[in-house]
């Protein structure tokens, strides 16, 4: 019985370029250094024999020094063996991170046990046989498990099990990760067809490159990350864990999920309508924020149509939320519009005609422009030109009792 | 406000000049250049125009002709008081002073001040912005001196009371169109827009533009990373191809050249063994041909010998016969030698007979011939002298002959012949005087003639007859005569000398000696010739005897000789001519002999040096024979020992022959060796396996050069690579796509907050225009009051637009339908219609002034016809029962007179 912890997709050093504040990308990025911490903690908890990662240790070549030595150093806090193979973040290729002189040098001080398999060959362990599948280029078109069918399994001992390590996308599920615009992820065409493979000799499929857990089929699993590095998509999905499993040769794994996250990364979808609506919100947030600072991410999808005064709130609300939450990602749309009173206090001003008739014909036009059913580009912008120009009029014209900024 | 009084001094034209007013029309006629229009001037000057401007608007104002600054003073209702103003331009020195009937005197600024406010003016302007601001100052109320076709409202906003005009519209509107909410609304939205856009779109430095360059450069900046990012995976790419190449070349490339090379190299070793191999077969069979030769060399040799021999054999014998025949032949000859020496004795005898024989007659000869000789001589001698003497007589004629040289003698005749020629002339000339009869004396030139006879008159001539007469006749040209006369004289003279240089008198004497002369010369040549050249002297003479003497002396001699000679004695030869043919005949046939004999001896001679020679030739050969058959002998010796010593060395030819045959078979048994070998070696080139094996030490040089570039290259791209991976690339790009992606949120609201102003504002202008529409309403309805009897459908009118920009516009004419800009209306209607708006705005002014403004017409309407007329005249009665004050100004003052409740007339002499 051989047990192993699977994880995969670190991407240590993701640099998290959206957070605008350094001091908060540093939070994250410095998160999934920790993480290491966790998972070597996981490591012993679960004594398992070795930890095998599915690729993307690193995010990319160019990892500053300082943050591979940290995770080098969490890395040999590890006391079992740590099986990598390169995958498209961090490829094989020459100029890749894996020869590069600091990696080399401060591995060797610092994770002895840190193994990077780059060749093509079944590694042998005490008790099992890992078949790696490493991404060796960086453009490596071709299916990376293809070289598994012409492996000579008499060679390889039949009493252990054997472990595929691969990273990649599998035919037949095809992720549409919407926040996937990344560079290295365009064009990438390293699928693997798990129908190819012999399944009869193979025991476990460790996959990585999908960054939330994910049994595909029986034995074969995508860890997911250990740290969330995004925004989920539904609740269902889990970003923040690794696999324990135990195998044995021409058996049932069983597996076991850890949770290994740190940060917490939060999306929701709101409407607003009314002030009460905004109410409400604040209390949602409150479910998920708490008290808490520093410690979250936040996505808010908004479909909101909010007063004047309505949206002031919602600015100070969503203001204090920033600075509570590492980053506060604002989607959708805040609409603001005057409501019915304050229109009024526009259209029904006798001693300022000018006024009146402009706010009149605005409020007429954006009427005239929702009634219409499937509102093209241009006449959304229209929308949006005319309600910010009914929103300025009712700034610019505002008497001295009533201070609106 | 209405006027009441006007007085005016020193003032352009005037000296001084009042006018009273009326309440309603107060008409001013007045011819041309009375001064109509300076009191309208003034009256504005005063009223707008500060009083201590300067400069030309104020020299402008002075009088030519009077002293003093101009003073104008002005009496006026405002305000419900009635005023006094009073200003004197005299420059910086002016002064103004106005005061109210219930309000103290104001002077200076202060005056102005209240001036302004009770024409409901700005300011009172002065010098500097007179020229700018003054011409519109109530421009809207008074029809200045030729601007009665002009368009009031073409003029710029400021140029009238606009804001006052739209005020009081509003007010008879009872609503306003625009608060100052709403003013300052626009106010704001205008700053906010020009803030944001120009003309041409966005506004440097506003925010927009600096949203929209954020924009840029975060997109910009974007896409170089982009590009670094791009270049940093090239890098890595380009990494890895040079690995793949690295390895290609260690593994593949260089490893085939090992192997090539090794192959080449056994290949070369194989070539040289056989190289070798065939090097000593070559020579191996080179010494079994050389042996063979050998052996052939002395079977050849054996036969050689054995020939030899026998030739010579066979030459000795034959050089021994011949020996024998060669004696023979000798004695045969030895025996004709000795025959032929005795002949050869026999004939020199008889030679040497010969030889005497004629020695003897040759001497005779000679003796014959030098008598002859002699006996010639003389003779001729003799001839010679006698020549000589014949000689002498000659040339003694000669000498007595006289000479005369040639060239002198034809001179001589040509003065004769002239002096003949002259005395033909003379002749001619002259008259010849015959005496016919005389019976007495008659002399002619003192000579007597007789009678019969003639005398020639060459020159004067005096005839004498008796004694008592004497004629004398000047010929006929006597000068003429006279100078041939002279000439024939000289003439004759001249030849005369010439021929006494000789002493000759006549020519023909002359020519007698000349001839003489010549005779004797042809016979002195005669004599000569037939001399003997040699001897022309006596001395010659001499010599020629002496030798003649020696010659004789000779011939004696020679007789004495020949007597002595023996031979004579046989020959008895006596010296005579007969015998002097016989003696020839006898010393040829001697001759003849002699000669015979000695060719015959010569014959013999070489007959016997033939033998001697043959002789001497066969002894020789004889000789050769000899030794030839010797040394044959010991040829033929020499021979058979060699061959003895051949046979011992190496045997009988037979064995030779055998030996021969077995080296042959060995030869060839090896040949066929050494050509399998060439065969073997022709397919291998050492030049080109040692070529290959260069090359491919080239080839591998060109490797290890490939691998050591890229190395290099390797080196380089690696620290590129490490280079950009230290800035983490991959970072800054999300970075900056995140920052371009917020620019651009950033920008997009900017820009529709901008966007959203700038429709606020249009939204704005255009319902004030909307508003202002409705305003503008009365006044064009006022116009369109006045104009009435001009327009004739229902729908004409005027159409007058109102703008925040331009103000009041566009006024046009709607008449039957269509439309008619003002600058197109005719000069009378023009004039009309500037009647009309001036009464119209007037009507709408009025009530912020007191119900009353004076309006001010001068000669507004000399485009206007008589029928016309009556329209003005009718308008202005009407304005006039409204409350306005109209004052007309006119040189046709009569066409007005019906509507005026005062007429002045200004008289031009004032």
């Amino acid at each position: 019985m051989a047990r192993f912890l699977h994880t995969a997709d670190w991407q240590i050093g993701k640099p998290f370029g959206n957070i605008s504040d350094h001091k908060k990308r540093f939070r994250l990025q410095n998160e999934r250094v920790r993480a290491i911490s966790r998972i070597a903690n996981a490591a012993i908890d679960y004594k398992v024999d070795a930890v095998l990662i599915a690729g993307d240790l690193f995010d990319s070549s160019t990892v500053p020094s300082e943050i591979i030595m940290e995770a080098l150093e969490n890395i040999g806090k590890i006391e079992v063996p740590v099986i990598v193979i390169p995958g498209n973040h961090d490829h094989g290729g020459a100029g890749g991170i894996w020869f590069r002189d600091d990696f080399l040098k401060e591995s060797e001080r610092r994770a002895p046990l840190l193994k990077i398999i780059q060749d093509r060959k079944p590694y042998i362990l005490e008790n099992a046989t890992i078949i790696p599948c490493p991404l060796q280029r960086k453009q490596d078109t071709s299916d990376p498990t293809a070289w598994i069918q012409s492996i000579k399994w008499k060679e390889i001992p039949n009493n252990y099990p054997r472990i595929v390590l691969a990273h990649g996308s599998v035919i037949d599920f095809r992720p549409t990760d919407y926040e996937n615009k990344n560079s290295n992820y365009n064009n990438r065409v390293n699928k693997i067809d798990l129908d190819k493979l012999p399944m009869s000799e193979i025991d476990y499929i460790a996959l990585g490159d999908w960054h939330n857990l994910k049994e595909i089929r029986e034995n074969i699993w995508y860890s997911g990350t250990p740290e969330a590095d995004r925004f989920s998509l539904n609740s269902n999905e889990r970003r923040s864990q690794v696999i324990v499993f135990e195998v044995e040769r021409r058996a049932t794994t069983k597996t076991t999920i850890v949770e290994t996250g740190g940060i917490k990364w939060h999306n929701i979808r709101f409407q607003i309508r009314t002030t009460e609506d905004i109410d409400l919100l604040e209390n949602r947030l409150e479910e998920y924020v708490g008290g808490k600072v520093g410690k979250d991410l936040l996505r808010i999808e908004f479909d909101a149509n909010v007063s004047l005064v309505d949206f002031e709130k919602l600015e100070k609300i969503l203001e204090r939320l920033k600075t509570q939450t590492i980053h506060l990602r604002i989607k959708g749309k805040i609409n603001k519009r005057p409501n019915k009173k304050e229109l009024k206090d526009l259209t029904e001003r006798i001693e300022d005609p000018l006024i009146s008739s402009i706010a009149l014909e605005l409020n007429k036009t954006i009427q005239d422009i929702e009634t219409i059913d499937n509102i093209e580009n241009d006449m959304e912008d229209e929308l949006q030109v005319t309600e910010l120009a009914l929103c300025e009029l009712y700034r610019l014209s505002a008497k001295s009792e009533f201070i609106y900024k | 406000m209405k006027l009441i009084n006007c007085h005016i001094e020193n003032f352009k034209r005037h000296r001084e000049v009042n006018i009273d007013f009326a309440e309603g029309i107060t008409l001013i006629g007045g011819m041309n250049e009375s001064g109509k229009s300076s009191i309208v001037d003034g009256m504005h000057k005063v009223l707008f125009l500060k009083y201590n401007s300067t400069g030309h608007i104020v020299e402008s104002l002075r009088s030519k002709i009077y002293p003093g600054h101009p003073y104008i003073k002005m009496i006026f209702e405002a305000k419900g008081e009635k005023w006094t103003l009073g200003k004197r331009f005299s420059g910086q020195s002016g002064s103004v002073m106005i005061q109210g009937s219930n309000t103290p005197t104001y002077t200076g600024p202060a005056a102005e001040e209240l001036l302004a406010k009770l024409l409901c003016v700005d300011e009172i302007v002065g010098s500097r912005q007179a020229s700018r601001i003054l011409p519109n100052r109530w421009a809207h109320l008074w029809v200045r001196q030729g601007l009665a076709s002009e368009n009031l409202f073409d003029r710029p906003q400021d140029a009238y009371e606009l804001k006052d005009i739209i005020k009081e519209l509003q007010k008879v509107s009872n609503s306003s169109f625009q608060s100052e909410n709403d003013l300052q609304v626009k106010e704001k939205l205008d700053a906010l827009v020009s803030e944001t856009f120009t003309t041409k779109g966005t506004r440097k430095n506003s925010n927009l533009w600096e949203k929209e360059i954020a924009l840029l450069k975060a997109k910009e900046y974007h896409e170089q990373i982009k590009s670094e990012v791009k270049g940093f995976e090239d890098i890595g790419e380009e990494l890895e191809k040079i690995e793949k190449d690295l390895k290609e070349i260690e593994e593949e490339k260089l490893a085939n050249i090992k192997i090539t090379r090794e192959k080449l190299l056994l290949n070369l070793e194989k070539i040289n063994t056989n190289s070798n191999e065939l090097k000593l077969i070559v020579e191996k069979s080179k010494l079994l041909k050389k042996q063979n030769l050998d052996l052939e060399e002395i079977l050849i040799k054996f036969d050689k010998i054995n020939k030899e021999i026998i030739e010579k054999e066979i030459a000795h014998k034959n050089s021994q016969e011949r020996l024998v025949s060669l004696t023979t032949k000798i004695m045969t000859i030895k025996i004709e030698n000795d025959t032929l020496k005795k002949i050869t004795h026999r004939e020199t005898h008889e030679l040497t007979r010969l030889e005497e024989k004629g020695r003897y007659l040759r001497d005779l000869e000679e003796v014959s011939r030098t008598r002859e000789e002699y006996t010639a001589i003389k003779k001729k001698l003799l001839d010679h002298k006698k020549k000589l003497d014949d000689l002498e007589i000659l040339l003694l004629k000669k000498d007595k002959i006289p000479k005369i040289a040639q060239n002198k003698l034809e001179l001589a005749k040509n003065y004769n012949k002239k002096a003949k020629q002259i005395e033909i002339r003379i002749d001619a000339m002259s008259s010849i005087l015959t005496v016919t009869k005389t019976d007495k004396n008659i002399y002619i030139n003192n000579s007597l003639m007789k009678q019969g006879e003639a005398k020639r008159l060459s020159s004067d001539i005096k005839i004498r007859v008796g004694e008592g007469v004497e004629i004398n006749i000047t010929p006929g040209e006597e000068v003429e005569l006279e100078k041939l006369n002279i000439e024939y004289t000289d003439c004759k003279e001249k030849e005369t000398a010439i021929l006494n240089e000789v002493k000759l008198e006549s020519i023909d004497e002359a020519e007698e000696a000349s001839k003489q002369l010549s005779e004797v010369n042809q016979a002195i040549d005669i004599i000569k010739s037939g001399m003997d050249p040699k001897i022309e002297t006596k001395e010659d003479l001499i010599r020629s005897e002496q030798d003649l003497i020696s010659l004789k002396s000779r011939l004696i001699f020679l007789e004495g000789e020949l007597e002595k000679d023996s031979t004579a004695k046989d020959y008895h030869y006596e010296i005579n001519s007969e015998q002097n043919n016989q003696l020839n005949i006898e010393l040829k046939d001697c001759r003849v002999k002699y000669k015979e004999a000695s060719d015959s001896i010569k014959e013999l001679k070489s007959h016997t040096e033939r033998l001697a020679n043959k002789s001497s030739k066969l002894r020789e050969e004889m000789h050769l024979q000899e030794i030839r058959s010797k040394v044959l002998d010991s040829e033929i010796k020499e021979k058979k020992e060699q061959l003895t010593l051949i046979i011992k060395q190496h045997g009988k030819k037979e064995h030779i022959n055998a030996i021969k045959e077995k080296v042959k078979s060995k030869y060839c048994e090896i040949k066929g060796k050494e050509n399998d070998l060439i065969s073997c070696l022709k397919n291998e080139d050492v030049n080109k396996t040692q070529e290959k094996i260069d090359s491919l030490y080239l080839e591998e040089q060109k490797l290890s050069r490939q691998i050591k570039e890229l190395i290099e290259k390797r080196g380089s791209l690696s620290e590129r690579s490490k280079a950009i991976s230290n800035k983490d690339i991959y970072a800054l790009l999300e970075e900056a796509k995140i920052i371009y992606k917020k620019r651009e949120q950033e920008e997009k609201n900017q820009r529709v907050l901008s966007l959203a102003h700038k429709k606020l504002l249009n939204m704005m202008n255009q319902a004030q225009l909307d508003f202002s529409k409705k305003y503008t309403a009365p006044l064009s309805n006022a116009i369109n009051y006045y104009m009435k009897p001009l327009l004739k459908e229902f729908h004409d009118g005027c159409r007058l637009e109102y703008s925040p920009e331009f103000g009041l516009s566009n006024l046009n004419l709607y008449r039957q339908g269509s439309e008619i800009l003002f600058k197109d209306l005719s000069g009378g209607t023009k004039e009309q219609l500037n009647c009309a708006i001036r009464l119209s705005i007037a009507d709408v002014l009025q009530r912020a002034h007191d119900g009353s403004l004076p309006l001010i017409f001068d000669d507004a309407f000399s485009n206007t016809d008589n029928i016309r007329i009556e329209l003005i005249l009718s308008m202005l009665t009407d304005a006039s029962k409204r409350g306005l004050q109209i004052i007309i100004l006119s040189c046709n003052p009569h066409l007005f007179n019906s509507i005026a409740d005062k007429s002045i007339n200004l008289d031009p002499n004032n």
